[in-house]
């Protein structure tokens, strides 16, 4: 960790991004010949706005406060690298607008496992949910690592998924990696940083402002093997990582929403743009980056299938059949599963509740039914 | 000579006996009240003595003391003014001192010497048991309250005159025409036959009405929330009669809702909306009023729209749910007033009313979350049912096929003979319905087979349902049970009731 690369990127609020910081870099050797140099030397370098230029000197004069903020880092358990750094993610370094400095809380992602990026909308349906628990399950347990931006909805739920299964899952936050955004999800910040980590290429206290989101969406991309898109809409986030990911070279698979849902249009879309649609793990599993860096030689195949064969098996009571294949993966309401059967709503409930218990439906809101993927 | 009277004031909402002595001496006429009465009282003394002599009965003037037993108790009110009338008029050996034995008298008396109606007479008299008090003299106009006391004989006076007459005996006691009357019920017309295209809200409101359960609405507006709410009343159990006298009481006590003279027959329906402001809930003492949830005692309270009331506010409704009762601090005092009533409330599942439905929610995520915040956890705990409104569909609402739905009296019927079991039931227990089963009651009223209790346990593990969810499981499932007239719960009422069970936090989980 280099004191003067952090007095460097601690200037980012006032306008000097990572382009500036390699073009400070270039014309002086180091971010400590920066430090050392004469005013007149930095302000005749070229590209850089003025109003940078008078922070660069100015913040210069208050060294001590410098070197207390630079102790602060460690204490808070915070990593600082940069790109020149042995360290630094390979896979990032492929990336050509990549950032110059990372603080990391916790781990960086492993080099050599399949890592996933699972993205999508805050604001989640329950199919939306319930596939992302899915997909993230069925490639955490094969080992993958889960890279996500803890926001609320799709990100949180690809996280809390990876979580409970015990895999690596990493955050990149889009705003100082010392404050937890959203606020709420101080439990899952704190999980993350203990079972894989927290990027983030701002520097500690920036806030969680708009237009650093998007920045933050080319890390996800980068730092994936493959991206999932869940749920994303027209103008979502999401599909600045899709997009990132696809210029990148990578997979992208998206999970088909309904073609008259808003909510799925912009994931819908992006088949155009090259994305593969996941009709199943299958689907992802087959892909050529999986098949390198998973093992899934005993790959127990068609879980749909083996699914449907189990219902055949059970051979349930005609009145679980009837509500059962009145279910969707779209959840539904007892009113409207009421209507539909056309059965009084006791019976109706008694099935619901019953096959809830044996694990055939879910509830994934309370009051609201869809079957299980 | 001194003479001795029972009489009864209502301070704050409490009744409180009183014993008036009237001692008649010579010497400059002065009137002087003594033992805590306050300036009203003294005016009322006033008033009475003026009546007295407007109604042609002589009083020379003289030394007149009045005082008011128990001393330290501070008497205030009109209730009095016909003991003292009869405390002086004995005092002055007008009428005989011996005649005022066993008797109460209650009543506000007018310049003219008329006798005036007051409030909570039926409270009063039910408070007599241990004063030998055989007979009472109260106003005309409470007369049919005053009989559905019982055991004592009412003497109605609309005069002084006639008060004399009653204790010269020369008035025959007052005998109720037939059947008490029963307060008008309310023009209500609106049938759960309207309620269209939702069965399974019927189903869960029946249950909910047949055991007494609290429950919580969610739906959009404009999805019959309110529509069933007001339909709710009309198939409550029925009140026994004992309920009934205490109701009244109550009612008469408080002076409220202007049915002080004929026994309440119908459960109270009492609406609160966050906009009525803190005292309209809790009461006002001063006011001499009870709030809304001592006036909901046997009856429902009604909430509208839970997200618009303040924490605190849901917290005060909450405490007093838990313990039936609401407590009220006189002036360091505390005494409490029952406040029994079934808690029933509605909300929008978010601002717009479409959540969990994203694809047609319209609120930021935000906007959810802040309004999930609103309720607590604990306010959630204590609601047995969650009923959840869906949209309409459209068939539903037209009206061919009105006449299959089933109506308010179908509805009635079924509740009643549920209530009946439950009644039969609990004769030896001191409850009425399912929903104050204790946790040791429950052991012995809900009792489960092996197999459902395993089922139970299941649940409990898979749904992660809260210690107090269980109970609530369990309380409904009884209910059910009633309806379906078993005696035992079987597996499926058992099923039914978890999937009624009331919603946790989780609901807005984004």
């Amino acid at each position: 960790m280099d004191r003067y690369e952090y007095w460097l990127a601690s200037l980012n609020g006032k306008g000097l991004g990572a382009a500036g910081r390699r073009r400070l870099r270039q014309a002086f050797g180091s971010a400590r010949a920066v430090f050392q140099a004469r005013a007149e030397a930095i302000r005749s370098v070229a590209g850089l706005k003025e109003a940078v230029k008078d922070a660069l000197i100015e913040s210069r004069r208050d060294a001590d406060r410098l070197v207390r903020d630079f102790g602060q880092l460690e204490k808070k358990g915070i990593r600082m690298l940069t790109e020149a750094d042995a360290d630094y993610p390979r896979r990032l370094s492929w990336v050509k607008e990549r950032p110059d400095i990372l603080f990391v809380r916790g781990r960086l992602p492993a080099e050599d496992v399949l890592s996933v990026a699972v993205v999508g909308s805050r604001r989640a349906t329950a199919y939306g949910r319930k596939t992302t628990e899915y997909f993230s399950k069925e490639l955490s347990v094969r080992g993958a690592q889960i890279i996500s931006g803890m926001a609320y909805g799709i990100d949180s739920c690809a996280h809390e998924t990876a979580l409970h299964q015990g895999a690596d899952t990493f955050a990149v936050m889009g705003c100082g990696i010392d404050i937890c955004y959203p606020a709420e999800k101080i439990a899952l910040y704190e999980q993350i940083r203990q079972n894989g980590g927290i990027l983030s290429e701002f520097p500690p206290g920036t806030p969680p402002l708009p237009f650093q989101f998007p920045m933050r969406n080319r890390i996800i991309a980068g730092l994936a093997d493959l991206v999932i898109v869940t749920e994303a809409r027209e103008k979502s986030g999401s599909l600045i990582t899709a997009g990132c990911a696809l210029e990148q070279g990578k997979d992208v698979y998206i999970v088909p929403g309904r073609i008259n849902d808003p909510g799925s249009r912009g994931s819908n879309l992006l088949w155009f743009d090259g994305a593969i649609p996941a009709l199943s793990i299958d689907t992802i599993l087959e892909g050529s980056v999986c098949k390198k860096m998973l093992n899934t030689d005993k790959e127990k195949k068609g879980v749909f299938k083996e699914n449907l064969k189990k219902d055949e098996k059970i051979g349930l009571a005609k009145r679980s059949d009837i509500v059962y294949s009145c279910l969707d993966l779209q959840m539904k309401g007892l009113d409207e599963i009421v209507a539909e059967t056309k059965l009084p709503p006791e019976e109706v409930l008694q099935a619901l509740i019953g096959m809830q218990l044996e694990g055939r439906i879910e509830e994934p809101v309370r009051g609201y039914y869809m079957k299980k993927i | 000579m001194i003479s001795q009277v029972n009489a009864a004031c209502i301070c704050h909402m409490q009744v409180q006996m009183v014993k008036i002595e009237a001692l008649v001496l010579d010497g400059l006429p002065e009137l002087t009240l003594v033992g805590g009465a306050d300036s009203g009282v003294k005016e009322s003394a006033v008033r009475v003595i003026n009546a007295v002599k407007n109604a042609g009965i002589k009083l020379p003037p003289k030394r007149i003391t009045l005082n008011f037993y128990p001393a330290e108790e501070k008497k205030t009110g009109s209730h009095m003014d016909l003991a003292i009338a009869a405390a002086i008029l004995a005092a002055y050996a007008v009428i005989d001192r011996q005649a005022l034995q066993n008797s109460i008298f209650i009543g506000e008396v007018g310049l003219n010497g008329a006798v005036l109606p007051v409030r909570g007479v039926l409270p009063i008299l039910t408070q007599t048991k241990n004063l030998q008090v055989r007979q009472c003299y109260i106003p005309l106009q409470n007369a049919e309250e005053a009989a559905l006391a019982g055991e004592i004989r009412v003497y109605a006076v609309s005069t002084l005159r006639e008060l004399m007459d009653g204790l010269q005996g020369k008035q025959a006691p007052f005998r109720p025409a037939g059947q008490p009357p029963a307060a008008a019920p309310e023009e209500d017309a609106a049938d759960f036959k309207d309620v269209s295209g939702q069965p399974a809200v019927k189903r869960a409101v029946k249950i909910a009405a047949a055991g007494m359960h609290s429950f919580l609405m969610i739906g959009a507006s404009g999805t019959g929330k309110t529509m069933t709410a007001r339909r709710l009343r009309r198939i409550l159990p029925p009140l026994t009669r004992q309920e009934q006298m205490e109701l009244t009481a109550l009612y008469s006590l408080v002076g409220a809702g202007g049915s002080g003279r004929a026994l309440m027959t119908e459960r109270p329906m009492r609406n609160y909306s966050a906009g009525a402001g803190l005292k309209r809930l809790t009461g006002d003492l001063k006011k001499q009023f009870p709030g809304e949830m001592v006036l909901a005692d046997r009856g429902v309270l009604f909430l509208d729209e839970l997200s618009a009331f303040p924490a605190n506010t849901l917290e005060i409704i909450r405490q007093a749910s838990d313990e039936g009762r609401v407590r009220f601090d006189d002036g360091g005092r505390i005494f409490s007033l029952p406040a029994g009533f079934m808690l029933v409330s509605c909300m929008n599942a978010c601002k717009c009313g479409a959540y969990p439905d994203m694809g047609k929610c319209t609120c930021s995520i935000a906007e959810i979350r802040r309004h999930a915040a609103r309720i607590s956890q604990s306010f959630l705990e204590r609601t047995d049912i969650c009923i959840h409104f869906p949209r309409i569909p459209y068939e539903a609402l037209s009206t061919s096929e009105k006449s299959q739905r089933e109506t308010t009296q179908m509805m009635q019927d079924e509740v009643r003979r549920a209530f009946e079991i439950q009644r039969q039931r609990y004769r030896d227990v001191p409850i009425t319905s399912n929903r104050d089963l204790t946790p040791d009651m429950i052991k012995i009223y809900c009792r489960l087979d092996p197999a459902q209790e395993k089922l139970l346990q299941e649940t409990y593990e898979k749904l992660h349902l809260s210690a107090r969810t269980m109970h609530s499981v369990l309380k409904v499932a009884r209910t059910i049970a009633d309806l379906e007239q078993s005696e035992k719960i079987g597996t499926a009422h058992l099923i039914e009731a978890i999937g009624l069970r009331n919603i946790d936090r989780n609901f807005w989980k984004v």
